[in-house]
């Protein structure tokens, strides 16, 4: 029905599924000593992070030395308490931006967040106050030294990460969680693997190409497991064929109970 | 086990995981359900690893392997609870960890004075050194018999100066710890450059022969400010050691030790940079006050924080500190579940 079955080829190559950025000894050993890959970020990430945190704290600083003007012209106060209060302001959001965030999202602050970083201790657990307190007293000297350090450390640690012990991760949901119900007994895992990576990312994909490689999985269920395809409805696109004769649901549509 | 029956026998445990973890940080768990939550976190963990070896790059094994990484994060903690709070903090911690370190704020202490006398005695040969330092306004103004600190009290409103001052003091304090993780170079730097300068300007001073006054000035604030800074540098050069020689020691574990002194000695000074400022502004400039007085009120001060930091009634054998050489349980996973 779906004409004469591929040789299944691109089926049982090793899929390229380490889009998360695990790198060389990202592992942690948690309970058991049992390991669990950690997704450790890179210096590309991490830089786009700090970015974006600069950027931030630089206009609160903005915003905050002139709405002390501001402020200090309206309660008109004397202009020796107003350049007080505005260096101390100043002095404290510089120093606390980092840390104050660290400690209050547990390990992130904004521009983590909008890169889906996160910091935690060697083991993957949550770092303690003093750990981050100290990974960001560092700061100023990684703003030199941070990139080759990263670039350098197998584990793209900076030196505030090594002092403090800490280690930033990605964060990240990953792809909405696919199942497929029905799945020929002798499939592995990558063939697992490389059908629900071409299910979940077809909608991201050009719809001809993700027919095209639909098709070709289609072929050689057609040739060894034709029963899976016997309700399978005519006339439908070879993707839709795919997912339904797998029975794929996507988990994130289905409310958990 | 195929992936199949893998997923539909686990999967109902996984989902109650990954609610449970949502709950933990939502409301306080009873003992009973955080003891069904690790529970699950180990079973999790469990499945995790067989999906990591059977089924590796499958829906299953990253969903396991982000449920593992939460579960971890919500239950490992490495928190060593600090014992009786601020006070315990001021009366035992600081002092004990000041006195560890006395050695190495002696090295410090011997690099500042060095680097001074160099500034005084190149400023003395070559006055134009202080040019550098001060600038060619206050350099004039020297000439003329004034002193550049006048303006601290005339032109500069005191709440300004105090919070000036105060800031700036503190960030080369830590600047001088931080500088620890560049091997000590930076520290160095920060040292020697402080203590150049101030050569420099008693040097200059000198030469327009105004060092009375200069030192009229200093004598307030000046024993506690270099004593802070030379203390904020020692705990750098702590940092630098932990780096430098980590000896039988994994690396990173000695650094964390050396990190969680240098950070105390750093704690312990913070406050006092505040009472400098204070001092540095309401006493120092006042022309008003006898040079006596602002000597005896520096020299009080210092011996005040010295008594502080070296408070010989407290304990000699400090407790809560692990001494760097004990091997600690960094780097393992100490979840007791």
């Amino acid at each position: 029905m779906w004409g004469t079955p591929m040789s299944g080829e691109g089926i049982h190559r090793e899929p390229s599924m380490e889009q998360e950025g695990i790198g060389i000894d990202g592992t942690l050993l948690a309970l058991d000593n049992i390991e669990v890959e950690l997704p450790l970020a890179g210096l590309g990430s991490r830089t786009l992070a700090a970015i974006l945190d600069y950027l931030l704290l630089s206009c609160l600083l903005f915003i905050c030395l002139f709405g002390m003007i501001f402020l200090a012209g309206a309660l008109s106060l004397g202009e020796g308490w107003a350049a007080a209060i505005i260096l101390v302001l100043l002095f404290v959001l510089q120093w606390t931006y980092f840390f104050a965030q660290e400690i209050y999202w547990e390990g992130r602050t904004v521009g983590k967040m909008a890169a889906k970083l996160r910091v935690v201790d060697a083991t993957g657990g949550r770092a303690t106050n003093g750990a981050l307190v100290l990974r960001n007293l560092v700061r100023q000297v990684d703003l030199l030294t941070g990139i080759p350090s990263m670039a350098i450390d197998r584990r793209s640690r900076r030196l505030g990460d090594l002092v403090a012990g800490t280690l930033v991760i990605h964060d990240r949901d990953p792809r909405p969680a696919l199942e497929l119900q029905r799945l020929p007994s002798h499939w592995g895992a990558a063939d697992i693997a490389v059908t629900e990576a071409l299910l979940a990312r077809a909608p991201e994909l050009e719809s001809h190409r993700a027919d095209e490689m639909a098709l070709r999985l289609l072929r050689r269920l057609d040739a060894e497991n034709p029963e899976l395809l016997a309700d399978v409805p005519q006339g439908i696109s070879p993707l839709a064929a795919l997912g339904t004769a797998l029975r794929a649901i996507d988990q994130h549509q289905i409310p958990m109970s | 086990m195929d992936y199949q029956r893998f997923v539909q026998q686990r999967q109902d445990r996984w989902r109650r995981f990954e609610s449970e973890l949502a709950e933990l940080s939502r409301y306080q768990l009873s003992f009973r359900q955080l003891e069904q939550l690790a529970f699950t976190y180990r079973q999790v963990l469990h499945d995790q690893a067989l999906a990591a070896t059977r089924f590796p790059g499958t829906p299953a094994h990253r969903l396991l392997r982000r449920l593992a990484l939460s579960g971890t994060r919500a239950l490992v903690r490495q928190e060593r609870r600090a014992k009786g709070g601020i006070a315990h903090f001021f009366f035992r911690t600081f002092p004990a960890t000041f006195r560890r370190a006395l050695p190495v704020i002696g090295v410090a202490v011997a690099l500042f004075l060095v680097s001074t006398l160099f500034g005084f005695g190149f400023t003395l040969a070559q006055p134009s050194l202080g040019l550098l330092f001060l600038g060619p306004e206050a350099v004039e103004g020297l000439a003329q018999g004034e002193m550049w600190t006048d303006a601290l009290v005339t032109s500069i409103p005191p709440a300004a100066s105090t919070s000036m001052i105060a800031t700036n003091n503190v960030g080369v304090g830590i600047t001088a710890f931080a500088g620890g993780i560049t091997a000590g170079f930076l520290t160095t730097y920060v040292l020697v450059l402080n203590g150049i300068m101030l050569g420099s300007v008693v040097g200059i001073t000198m030469h327009f022969s105004m060092q009375g006054r200069l030192l009229e000035f200093i004598s307030a604030h000046g024993p506690l400010e270099l004593s802070l800074i030379m203390i904020c540098a020692a705990a750098g050069y702590l940092l630098a050691r932990g780096l430098v020689t980590a000896g039988d020691e994994p690396r990173a574990r000695r650094l964390g030790a050396a990190a969680r002194e240098a950070g105390i000695l750093l704690a312990g000074c913070l406050p006092w940079f505040v009472v400098l400022a204070f001092i540095e502004t309401l006493i120092s400039p006042q022309p008003y006050l006898s040079p006596g007085f602002k000597l005896s009120v520096g020299l009080a001060f210092e011996a005040f924080f010295l008594f502080f930091a070296l408070n010989p009634f407290s304990p000699p054998e400090a407790e809560g500190l692990l001494p760097s050489t004990a091997a600690s349980p960094q780097g393992v996973a100490t979840a007791d579940v």
